[in-house]
């Protein structure tokens, strides 16, 4: 019997590729507010589409409650976040700070406080999809263009510190606890106009794919990855390196 | 967990050359390559270890090429190197695991200048001279996958290990992130494995010589997940980092280490 892989953000972007790379092995359900159970590209996804605002705690029971009548859910992937414009400090205002700490950080703490029953249950392991942004801000972006990403970059740091609370805490259960950090990935975040612009900047010459991404939280969630434990994995083609 | 397909991490056809492959770490690592179909090439010091790894290859079906040198020595290094080249391709795969504290003083006050140049010799410039020897290779075919090894020593500091050792993996890690951004525009990755003590006969041997059972005992506590690494979770890493699977991942140093100690 498959066991259960809960995938957050897994109507695009990273979190519908990890759902894709996932589902042939797992019983996935992807998480995601966007998902409309009348809707018919949702049938065809080949995983199960479960609607759920994962900054609601009761929903976020919910859907493990019904994830865990599947089956022992053994993975756990976040890859759920959004971002905002680009903007300096005093004009982000407290709304959108609020709504970005509230989808990328507070529900992760909330996904945190869920799943550990159900990760030790199963000895399972979880990845959350934090950013390269998360671990140094915009450092290395033009500095002429005024405004950085504060609410994002200050979410993903956020997370980056949960990650290793969270890896501590379950390890002697025999849960692994890791994160990856894209750097530039093509997909809905980034305008396309600005691909070209930015491959320049990339050793490696061009954006990441979503895939590759998925490929990273793959093998950290595999027994290849079997005493790594609270580490970041970069996937940014060499524009961080640590 | 998932379990990888050797489909997946299929690696037919390529070359991949291992040093200090003989045993320990980098035995794991050439098993692990050559289970993945990879035409694996090992380089060691060690002339019985060699052969008695070959025989052992071949009776679980794998077929590996063997040289005996000294990885310090410039000259037999190239000389080798020209030799591997008659015999098959330039290899695509280049894992740099040669390396140790050959049993050097812990204190820095009692480690001599040679304690730091055999080193910094075996450690960091064999890896040096053999990416210098098979980059070349690697930008004309525009595809290369390297991995050296680092440590937990050379990001965080060692309890058993002395500071030349530590000096000279910090170097290795500085090295790597220089080498990914300068070939990253020729398709070529370049990344660091940094394990924290992996029960080789080697570590054994070290950890028993220089720490207390007490010791030994607290220091397993602090590693949250209960135990040290095994050389498997290492080979597996180094696995994934050249498979086609990490294809945007470069310059990273991954740590393996039980969550002991968590970078930044």
């Amino acid at each position: 019997m498959k066991t259960v892989a809960v995938i957050t953000g897994a109507a695009s972007n990273i979190g519908l590729a990890v759902a894709d790379r996932f589902k042939a092995n797992y019983h996935v359900i992807g998480i995601d507010r966007r998902f409309n159970p009348s809707d018919e590209t949702a049938v065809n996804l080949g995983f199960e589409p479960y609607s759920c605002d994962i900054t609601s705690g009761q929903d976020l029971q919910s859907a493990f409650n019904y994830a865990r009548s599947k089956g022992p859910i053994s993975v756990l992937v976040n890859s759920a976040a959004i971002t905002g414009p680009r903007a300096v400090i005093p004009e982000i205002s407290d709304d959108l700070w609020n709504e970005i700490i509230s989808v990328n950080l507070s529900a992760v703490f909330g996904l945190m406080k869920i799943s550990a029953a159900y990760l030790k249950e199963s000895r399972g392991t979880a990845v959350f999809v934090s950013s390269r942004a998360g671990k140094v801000g915009y450092a290395g972006f033009d500095p002429s263009v005024l405004g950085t990403k504060a609410h994002y970059s200050a979410s993903k740091a956020g997370v980056n510190s949960l990650i290793k609370s969270y890896a501590i805490e379950l390890a002697r259960f025999g849960v692994r606890v890791n994160g990856v950090a894209p750097g530039s990935i093509e997909g809905t975040m980034i305008p396309r106009e600005r691909w070209g612009e930015l491959s320049g900047k990339i050793p490696l010459g061009r954006l990441g794919r979503p895939e590759e991404v998925a490929d990273a939280v793959w093998f950290l969630c595999s027994e290849h990855a079997s005493y790594i434990t609270g580490h970041i994995l970069d996937v940014n083609g060499g524009t961080l390196m640590d | 967990m998932n379990n990888f397909t050797n489909d997946e991490y299929s690696l037919k056809g390529q070359v991949a050359l291992v040093t200090a492959g003989a045993r320990g770490l980098g035995r794991g690592i050439a098993l692990e390559l050559a289970k993945c179909g990879a035409d694996v090439w090992i380089w060691d010091s060690d002339e019985a270890a060699l052969i008695n790894m070959k025989e052992e290859f071949a009776s679980q079906g794998y077929q590996i090429g063997i040289a005996m040198l000294d990885l310090v020595d410039p000259i037999l290094l190239r000389e080798a190197y020209e030799k591997l080249l008659q015999e098959t391709l330039p290899p695509q795969i280049l894992v740099n695991n040669a390396g140790g504290s050959l049993h050097t003083p812990f204190r820095f006050l009692e480690e001599s200048d040679d304690d730091w140049n055999r080193l910094i010799d075996l450690n960091l410039m064999t890896t040096v001279r053999l990416c210098r020897l098979v980059l070349p290779g690697m930008v004309s075919a525009n595809y290369g996958r390297i991995v050296n090894l680092g440590s937990k020593a050379g990001r965080y500091g060692s309890l058993f290990a002395g500071a030349n050792y530590v000096a000279v993996k910090g170097a290795i890690h500085s090295l790597t992130l220089q080498l990914a951004q300068e070939f990253g525009p020729h398709g070529i990755t370049v990344n660091a494995v940094c394990p924290g003590a992996i029960m080789t006969e080697r570590v054994r041997g070290l950890l028993s010589e220089r720490q207390t059972p007490v010791e030994r005992e607290r220091i397993l506590k602090e590693i949250p997940v209960r135990r040290h690494g095994e050389v498997d979770d290492v080979s597996r890493t180094v696995r994934f980092l050249v498979s086609k699977n990490a294809s945007f991942i470069t310059g990273s140093l991954i740590d393996i280490n039980g969550g002991q100690v968590m970078s930044t």
